[in-house]
């Protein structure tokens, strides 16, 4: 009898000790799996971030802060006192910013060099000019876009390791590569925290921190669907197209992506063009430059920067890298890989 | 040790137990209907979660935004129907009613997301565009 | 036959272990079984503690389980451990309260499969937590309870073929110390 209940004893034992374990087990996962999701608007655009791990909610947040400060404080050419705001006040003199802003104009510089001028970001009088996306958008006049177009070339920017300097009649829009670099200060806060895994989209501009996810490509006939996706491991991805933001005038469409040369939006067979790289300013300048390229000539500057991409043209066919094949499927029956 | 038979009637039972459990389990996922869930948020705030799918009726709330927005729910869907900013992109988006749709009014700060079940396991986590 | 000495009965659970462990190893070569969903293993280490819950004792079937699930971790990292040990114990624990219980009516099949259902419950509430999606208890949980079932079925009835040579082998430790 006696050794009956120290038997019984024993296996209550067993188990409570099963029930301790997977009960500790439980808390520390949970705490680990858990998972915050946001959505909000900064930078004038809207902010998704999907953010897993033990720090999600002190990630999340400081991420928020960030990139409010990064665009009052840097890249914002109408908040008075930021970077680019101070550079284009001051056009011709050198002008003292933050080692970040400095780093990244001439990562920019690099790209447009790189680009023959494809992509440069000294169109920033031009987009002003043609104010695209503001809802008060008018067909400028020929003669003034002449003008304007006589002071753009990322030649006449100095860029030091904490100055810049813009020629006299200059000014610098990073409206461009504004969520690339947002998206790569959140991947350095990512890094300081304990957090598994990211999928977070800064207007379009996304990166995928930790776990591989499934991208999907804005559908250009139709932004709100997606037409292709794409495996992306621990990268940033972003897409430039005609879509995206536009107004009509005399009949004709005119989108935002400006063309350096002509000073008017790019005239090319491609919707949109997508890329996938390490740095979120990469992407945003590279697929600004395949953009107004256009296929054949883009290949060779992917290549230089490790970059892959999607290309959709207009007769519907879509062109993708040879790193990506994989990766990559298509998901509509509007269009057809080439 | 007692003498254990290789299978005893009762083992049957078992069997049929685990099988029965196996399906019973198995039901809710075949008949599971997607769940729909929308989020609004003012200026990064929840204001209100509503279950879309299980929403039945009309409903309007009024948002205290500047400016203002009104967004309208029914039969499982949800849409901005007023906003007086000057795009109107919100309102243009129409009704929200799948996984990943989006009415965002940039001006006032509000967003109106909808998120549930996947579609399929095709459909991406995210869209760039 | 019973075990009366500490020497008896570590070199038992040392034996049986590295049995186990080894029959755990032999399994993580089998591919996925076809049909089967991804991470139902056969569990023929099963076998070992089943035999020891019958045959040894509590604690001596508690020290296999960890060392298997130690051995677990060495070679696949903490998650395996923690799915291991949780499996491990919750079908140790069920096991010994069958065996042991004098008036079991269940034959070694009911048994084995009963076991298997628990250690993939273990399993697969570790599973569940780790990834932190709840839901898999009710997508994957149906196909590998019927996994559990055929796999513990297998189990049942090796364990009953092996148990004179399992028995014989105890005899052997028990005598020679």
């Amino acid at each position: 009898m006696k050794k009956a209940k120290k038997k019984v004893v024993s296996i209550v034992a067993v188990v409570l000790c099963a029930a301790v374990v997977i009960g500790l087990v439980s808390y520390d996962y949970i705490k680990s799996s858990n998972e915050v999701n946001k959505t909000y608007i900064a930078m004038g655009t809207v902010i998704s971030s999907s953010i897993s791990g033990k720090d999600a909610e002190k990630a999340t947040a400081e991420i928020e802060e960030a990139i409010n400060g990064l665009e009052t404080a840097c890249l914002s050419w109408r908040a008075e006192e930021s970077d680019v705001w101070r550079i284009n006040l001051n056009a011709g003199k050198d002008v003292s910013v933050s080692r970040e802003t400095a780093a990244w104009i001439g990562r920019a510089l690099d790209i447009s060099a790189d680009s023959d001028g494809a992509f440069d970001i000294t169109v920033g009088k031009l987009t002003q000019l043609w104010n695209i996306g503001s809802g008060k958008e008018k067909l400028p006049d020929k003669e003034t876009i002449k003008v304007l177009l006589e002071d753009v070339g990322y030649k006449k920017v100095m860029v030091s390791n904490t100055s810049v300097k813009i020629d006299s009649f200059q000014a610098i829009d990073l409206g461009a590569i504004g969520k690339g670099i947002a998206c790569d200060v959140i991947r350095d806060i990512l890094k300081e925290y304990d957090v598994k895994d990211a999928v977070i989209s800064v207007g379009g501009s996304v990166l995928i921190f930790g776990n591989k996810a499934s991208v999907g490509i804005a559908n250009p006939d139709n932004s709100s669907q997606y037409m292709a996706t794409v495996e992306v491991d621990n990268q940033s991805i972003s897409t430039s197209g005609d879509y995206e933001r536009f107004f009509e005038a005399e009949g004709k469409k005119y989108h935002h992506i400006l063309d350096p040369e002509s000073g008017y939006p790019a005239v090319t067979d491609l919707r949109s063009v997508t890329v996938i790289c390490d740095s979120g300013l990469d992407c945003d300048a590279l697929s600004t430059a395949c953009f107004i390229l256009g296929y054949r000539e883009s290949l060779e500057l992917l290549e230089k920067y490790e970059a892959q991409a999607v290309f959709v043209f207009d007769n519907h066919t879509v062109s993708v890298t040879d790193g990506l094949k994989n990766d990559f499927k298509l998901t509509s029956n509007d269009y057809t890989v080439e | 040790m007692k003498k254990i038979k290789l299978f005893s009637r009762y083992d049957l039972l078992v069997l049929i137990a685990i099988s029965a459990l196996a399906i019973i389990l198995l039901v809710p996922n075949l008949f599971a209907s997607k769940s729909l869930t929308a989020t609004i948020t003012v200026d990064g705030e929840v204001i209100e979660r509503v279950d879309l799918s299980s929403a039945t009726g009309f409903r309007e709330i009024k948002l205290e935004s500047d400016p203002a927005v009104k967004v309208r729910i029914e039969n499982g869907r949800i849409c901005v129907v007023e906003a007086e900013c000057e795009d109107k992109l919100c309102v243009n988006c129409g009704w929200l009613e799948s996984d990943g749709a989006m009415a965002v009014c940039l001006p006032a700060k509000v967003v109106v997301s909808v998120d549930g079940s996947k579609a399929s396991d095709e459909a991406p986590d995210v869209i760039t565009y | 036959m019973k075990t009366k000495t500490f020497t008896q009965n570590l070199a038992l659970v040392g034996i049986l272990s590295a049995q186990a462990i080894a029959l755990s190893y032999l399994e993580s070569l089998i591919p996925v079984i076809p049909g089967f969903p991804p991470g139902a293993k056969p569990g023929l280490s099963n076998i070992v503690t089943m035999f020891s819950a019958g045959a040894l004792g509590i604690w001596q079937t508690f020290y296999i389980t960890l060392a298997k699930a130690i051995f677990a971790g060495v070679t696949r990292g903490l998650t395996a451990f923690l799915t291991s040990l949780a499996g491990g114990l919750l079908s140790t624990a069920v096991a010994l309260i069958l065996l042991r219980n004098k008036n079991n009516k269940l034959g070694y099949v009911g048994i084995g499969i009963i076991c298997a259902v628990c250690h993939n419950i273990g399993q697969l509430c570790v599973a569940c937590v780790i990834s932190g999606t709840p839901e898999l208890f009710t997508s994957y949980g149906p196909f590998l309870l019927l996994a559990a079932g055929a796999t513990g079925f297998l189990t049942g009835t090796i364990l009953k073929y092996v148990m004179p040579a399992l028995e014989k082998q105890m005899k052997f430790i028990i005598k020679s110390n």
